[in-house]
């Protein structure tokens, strides 16, 4: 019998280019309340492009860089997803995070302890990597590209360590309902500035938030305090972040300590060496060859401006990985080339 | 108009006690009217129809707690914001300071009646402490605090959105049990963070300072002999501390 060759890598990730504005838009556009690392404004977005190139480009990082990735369906053609890194969270700024505390108060006399959830306004994250502006078009949600779109990036920060944290973070939007009313920052936030949740999405959004977070009692929140509504929302995912959230759960990142401060969605963060991509990672040499069977693994160049990623079934040996012509022009080398390559956990074949 | 006695109370005078104050409050009290505190009654016509007690200094054997009610300023000309914030922050500020409290008044009495009697017994009270010998480590200071507002369950709506989410045992029992010791041991179960007002319940957030209504006849006579609500507030119900330097009150109220 003989076996069919598995096909050639589909999805492609790439840094984002000039000619990436009008997809970047599109995923603005598409973007709900609260999700801000990207607002609709064209001029801040070109800005966005022109940083993440210049990012990608200079020999001289210095901390404040965010790179801008772009997937491509190559057989379909098109940009169909997009993620980021910033590589200091905060830089020059702080970075402002609740951090879940449970504090113990008991009475000997009274014969009660009782322990209680409290959020203490933090700066722990900053400096950290961040991920940031995952948007994968939902025709693709369900195949591997939002595998290859958020877990590439760690690929890259391994490559290129030095221009990033040892430990990395992202923020997954919290609950929100489709007018942007957010339970969290109606007991919370609301109080002290008298907005409305759009109202200062638009004004932190794409900037730092620290201006605002400054303005925010230092003290401790005690949830049990809070509306039953607002209790709820803590740590809980605005349904567009499920996805990404799954992704990085999946890696190991921890999703238990951090809150944004403004819609209490989950902050996840964890030590780079600790993520499932980055501790399978091997450095092979690029072979070609017709593959015929293979687990699938995310594979990456070793180039920062012209950095590639794929996401495909390959045959791996100690020392080398075998990939398909077409796979090895998109990830745009040749067969002797160094490639890191980390296995992807037995995802259903699309 | 009937004449108002004010004398410090007598074992004698424990069967109209009972009619005045709970039993918890009754047993805290020494009868014996030491010069650190009395039990002050106000009687006419042989009967004792009010009360109040009064101490030199409080305290000092067992940590009281209050809540400083605070101020806290966010201020961003970026935002055209400028916003004050009411603050809670348990502490023993007081502590030293002479103290006015278990106030009682017999029901059936007509307000002008209870008016006097109030005026009565808090006008001894400061006459009392102003006559006494304070220690050199005392707070200047004499404290009076009031009852706050209730729900018609008796329940008190600052504790509803405060205290029971740290203590969800029955206040009622605690007090029957520890009297108002309670307060020194449910203060370590209570935030020690200040806490923002603001982020209370508004029930809990319009109980602070207020007092109940019976506790006005009160108020009047405190005010009337020169206290003034201060920046404290009780743990339970939230009712306003009045205070003064007692060198500045008057024993004969004004």
């Amino acid at each position: 019998m003989t076996l069919s060759p598995v096909p050639p890598a589909r999805f492609l990730l790439r840094p984002c280019h000039a000619d990436d504005l009008p997809a970047l838009e599109r995923f603005a556009a598409a973007s709900p309340v609260g999700i801000t690392t990207l607002p609709f404004d064209r001029a801040f977005l070109s800005d966005r492009l022109q940083r993440s190139m210049h990012a990608f480009a200079t020999e001289d990082a210095s901390g404040e860089e965010i790179y801008l990735f772009a997937l491509e369906d190559l057989d379909a053609g098109g940009v169909i997803g997009i993620s980021g890194i910033a590589a200091r969270a905060g830089f020059s700024d702080r970075f402002y995070s609740y951090r879940n505390e449970f504090v113990v108060h008991s009475s000997r006399v009274l014969g009660v302890s009782t322990r209680i959830h409290t959020l203490h306004l933090c700066h722990d994250l900053t400096d950290v990597t961040l991920f940031i502006s995952f948007h994968i078009d939902p025709a693709y949600e369900h195949t591997l590209a939002p595998q290859l779109l958020s877990r590439a990036r760690l690929l890259f920060i391994a490559q290129h360590a030095e221009r990033f944290a040892e430990r990395v973070a992202a923020e997954s939007a919290g609950m929100a309902d489709d007018a942007g009313r957010c339970p969290f920052w109606d007991a919370v936030g609301r109080r002290f500035f008298g907005m409305d949740y759009p109202t200062i999405e638009q004004l932190t959004g794409g900037r730092s938030k620290a201006f605002i977070a400054d303005l925010m009692p230092l003290s401790p929140i005690y949830v049990p305090l809070l509306p039953e509504e607002a209790q709820f929302a803590i740590g809980q995912l605005h349904p567009i972040a499920e996805l990404p959230f799954s992704i990085l759960l999946d890696e190991g990142f921890d999703a238990d300590s951090y809150l944004d401060i403004f819609d209490g969605g989950p902050t996840v963060q964890e030590r780079l060496a600790m993520l499932k991509t980055v501790n399978r990672a091997r450095l092979l040499t690029a072979a070609t060859g017709t593959v015929t069977d293979g687990g699938w693994q995310l594979v990456c160049n070793g180039e920062r401006e012209h950095f590639r990623a794929v996401l495909v079934q390959a045959s791996t040996s100690a020392d080398d990985i075998t990939l398909d012509p077409r796979t090895l022009s998109a990830l745009g080398v040749s067969p002797g080339a160094a490639l890191r390559v980390a296995a992807l956990d037995t995802p259903e074949p699309r | 108009m009937s004449e108002i006695t004010v004398r410090a109370a007598q074992i004698a005078d424990l069967p109209h006690l009972t009619q005045l104050l709970p039993a918890w409050a009754l047993v805290a009290i020494d009868l014996a009217n030491s010069n650190e505190e009395q039990l002050l009654v106000a009687v006419i016509e042989s009967q004792p129809l009010a009360c109040l007690r009064v101490q030199r200094r409080v305290g000092l054997e067992h940590p009281r707690f209050w809540f400083h009610v605070g101020c806290r300023v966010h201020a961003a000309s970026e935002l055209a914001m400028f916003r004050r914030e009411r603050t809670l922050l348990l502490g023993n500020d007081l502590t030293a300071a002479a103290e006015i409290s278990d106030f009682a008044l017999a029901r059936h009495l007509d307000s002008e009646v209870r008016a006097r009697l109030a005026s009565a017994l808090v006008g001894a009270a400061l006459r009392w402490l102003q006559q006494g010998t304070r220690g050199a480590g005392d707070l200047p200071r004499v404290i009076a605090g009031l009852p706050g507002p209730r729900s018609a369950d008796g329940s008190a709506p600052f504790w509803n959105g405060l205290g029971r989410y740290f203590y969800a045992g029955d206040v009622d029992e605690a007090l029957a049990r520890f009297g108002s010791l309670w307060q020194t041991h449910v203060a370590a179960l209570l935030p020690r963070h200040p806490l923002v007002v603001s982020v209370l319940q508004e029930q809990t957030q319009a109980a602070i300072g207020e007092i109940a209504p019976s506790a006005a006849v009160w108020r009047d006579a405190l005010h009337a002999h020169g206290l003034r609500a201060g920046q404290h507030i009780g743990l339970h119900d939230g009712g306003p501390v009045y205070e003064a330097y007692l060198e500045c009150v008057s024993g004969s109220g004004r």
